[in-house]
């Protein structure tokens, strides 16, 4: 498939430190992409570049089709959503978003009809005079927001764009992203720290840490199938016990684990062999407590009450701790602080780690 | 609040006074209808009047004015330049010493700064006059001018520069077309301290000063050897009203910009 956005073999260095290593992703058109990472994993300098802003060290950057690397920001088909949302302060929010069209030294009437055009479909139509310290934190992100689009970028480029938002606006915001993309069918690239606006947002996630690209995938394969011990733990909740596998019965492993005290199930595809070190990631969520039976024998250590759900947190005998999620269905709560119970689950539900 | 104790009122007011008692006593005695400084004779404005119309004195002070417009419009942009190198390059081969040569002339020694300014205009066989003071004192404001520029441009958010290009400005059509407008207030207040600054000055002018060339300060000083008149208390007053209007100005343009809550 040819990539719409095409980031080839891309690094870049400042001095001895490494801040973008080697990546390498291939978006395609009209695709909501998320580069999802901790903060200093280099997710903003890859955007920075992608922007124009840095130039790489080696690499390429082709959009389109076209090569990118060396077109300085001014002049590529780019438009980024910034972080701080560098409004301009003395400007209106209508110049604001004249802005880039008055760059491109368009038609009066024309900027005027696409600026009331955008302001319509952001609902900015009465801010229009303001200046941007006069607006609230929403309103502001709605016209950085505006400025960008209205240019009709071939990539539109946000950079941590609700971090200065409360919660719940900041729920909102992302449906109604979703909702713009869909809307005007334009490719975004989303670069964010917090896992759940990646999962929500976007189409395919890139998990980032230490410059590198630790896994591509849609946010279904990231989070049922990650592929090391890192993504299964930076996305969401995940018991991670480390073993040697032993036993295979058809698609199944059991891996004998002195961690978890005992054998752990884990589904597992054919070509894994059955010998070398493996961990086993388990969702909370999968795993079944229950009073009397067969598993993992522990005590329930801690609980917590967190409306959807119920979290235990039981200390194995073997003194590694698990974490458990009960969905609340409504049902009264059996379980309690000191309880033993026995954790067990599904082998599909668990995954093998090789990493 | 903790109330003051009389201790904490008694060091303020005994602070202050010692601050503002002589400037205080300088305006109340350029009121003064009497011709002797020290005898309180009724209210007049005539020392103003004579002030006003001493003709010395308006030459005086039409050259300080000068002077000071034109040194300071200098001394604003050569520091402008000199914060942009200072806050936006930063890291280059020497910055220490580039930040450090930058604030020193702050505190030189005045007589120094003056000397070695009349040695470089007597060895570079330029004719003495305003020519020569507007030099020297854009020279010795410019500093002031660079350290109030750079407090602001290091609070200039870079992604708004970052912004106008992504936009399709060109990097240096982006500064000037949004690094520069924001920057505006800060150019007004750079200004009006070093236009203060000049006005005010006495040592500096002195030594790089040529016949016929005597600024305000310097004319007050040469009358005052002959005896302090209700005029020169006149003319210092006026010159104070200059300067607190100036300084006020330049804090009040120079203020950050208040985050207004009135949005919701």
């Amino acid at each position: 498939m040819q990539s719409y956005v095409s980031i080839e073999n891309l690094s870049k260095s400042f001095g001895f430190f490494t801040a973008v290593d080697d990546v390498s992703i291939g978006i395609g058109r009209g695709e909501f992409f998320s580069l999802l990472g901790p903060s200093g994993c280099g997710k903003s300098t890859l955007l920075r570049m992608i922007a124009g802003f840095e130039t790489p060290t080696s690499g390429a950057v082709r959009l389109d089709g076209e090569e990118v690397t060396d077109v300085p920001a001014h002049r590529r088909p780019t438009n980024m959503m910034f972080q701080s949302y560098a409004l301009f302060p003395h400007l209106t929010v209508g110049k604001n978003i004249a802005f880039g069209l008055e760059q491109d030294r368009l038609a009066r009437a024309e900027i005027r009809q696409r600026v009331s055009e955008v302001a319509e479909k952001l609902q900015l139509t009465a801010l229009l005079d303001r200046k941007p310290q006069q607006l609230s934190g929403g309103q502001r992100q709605r016209v950085a927001l505006a400025r960008a689009l209205v240019k009709r970028p071939k990539v539109l480029l946000l950079d941590e764009p609700l971090g200065a938002l409360d919660k719940n606006l900041r729920t909102e915001t992302q449906h109604e992203l979703v909702r713009l993309q869909r809307e005007l069918g334009l490719t975004f690239i989303i670069v964010t720290h917090d896992q759940h606006e990646a999962m929500t947002v976007s189409s395919r996630i890139a998990i980032m840490q230490q410059g590198k690209v630790l896994q591509i995938g849609s946010p279904a394969e990231v989070y049922e199938t990650p592929v090391s011990r890192y993504v299964a733990k930076f996305l969401g909740e995940a018991n991670v016990f480390e073993g040697g596998a032993t036993r295979r019965s058809g698609n199944e492993l059991a891996v004998e684990s002195a961690e978890a005290g005992g054998s752990v199930v884990a589904a597992a595809a054919d070509h894994v062999s059955t010998n070398g070190r493996f961990w086993v990631s388990v969702r909370p969520e999968r795993v079944e407590l229950t009073k009397q039976g067969s598993g993992l024998e522990g005590v329930i250590e801690q609980f917590s009450y967190a409306g959807s759900g119920r979290h235990y947190r039981v200390r194995l005998k073997s003194g590694a701790t698990l974490d458990a999620l009960r969905v609340n269905l409504g049902a009264e709560d059996d379980l309690s602080i000191g309880d033993t119970v026995f954790a067990s689950w599904m082998p599909q539900a668990a995954r093998l780690l090789a990493d | 609040m903790p109330q003051p104790s009389w201790f904490n009122r008694l060091s303020i007011f005994a602070g202050l006074a010692f601050l503002y008692l002589p400037i205080v006593v300088l305006v109340v005695y350029s009121f003064n209808a009497s011709r002797l400084v020290t005898v309180w004779g009724g209210f007049s404005t005539q020392w103003y009047t004579a002030a006003i119309s001493n003709q010395s004195i308006v030459e005086g002070a039409k050259i300080s004015f000068l002077v000071a417009a034109i040194s300071a419009t200098f001394a604003t942009v050569l520091g402008s330049l000199a914060a942009i190198v200072a806050v936006r390059i930063r890291r280059f081969r020497g910055h220490h010493i580039f930040n450090g040569m930058l604030v020193a002339p702050m505190v030189m020694p005045e007589v120094v700064m003056g000397v070695s300014m009349l040695l470089m205009f007597v060895t570079l066989g330029i004719d003495r006059g305003p020519v020569t003071i507007t030099l020297a004192h854009a020279t010795f404001t410019m500093c002031f001018a660079a350290v109030v520029m750079q407090s602001r441009l290091v609070e200039l958010d870079p992604s708004l520069e970052e912004a106008a290009r992504d936009l399709g400005c060109p990097p240096f059509m982006a500064f000037m077309k949004v690094a520069v407008p924001t920057m505006a207030p800060a150019f007004v207040s750079a200004w009006l301290l070093s236009f203060t600054l000049s006005l005010d000055d006495l040592v500096i002018s002195s030594f790089t000063t040529g016949p016929g060339a005597s600024t305000l300060p310097m004319k007050i000083y040469s009358q005052i050897k002959f005896g302090v008149t209700p005029e020169v208390n006149a003319i210092s007053t006026i010159i104070l009203g200059v300067v607190v209007f100036g300084l006020v100005a330049s804090r009040i343009v120079s203020r950050p910009s208040t985050k207004s809550s009135l949005a919701v």
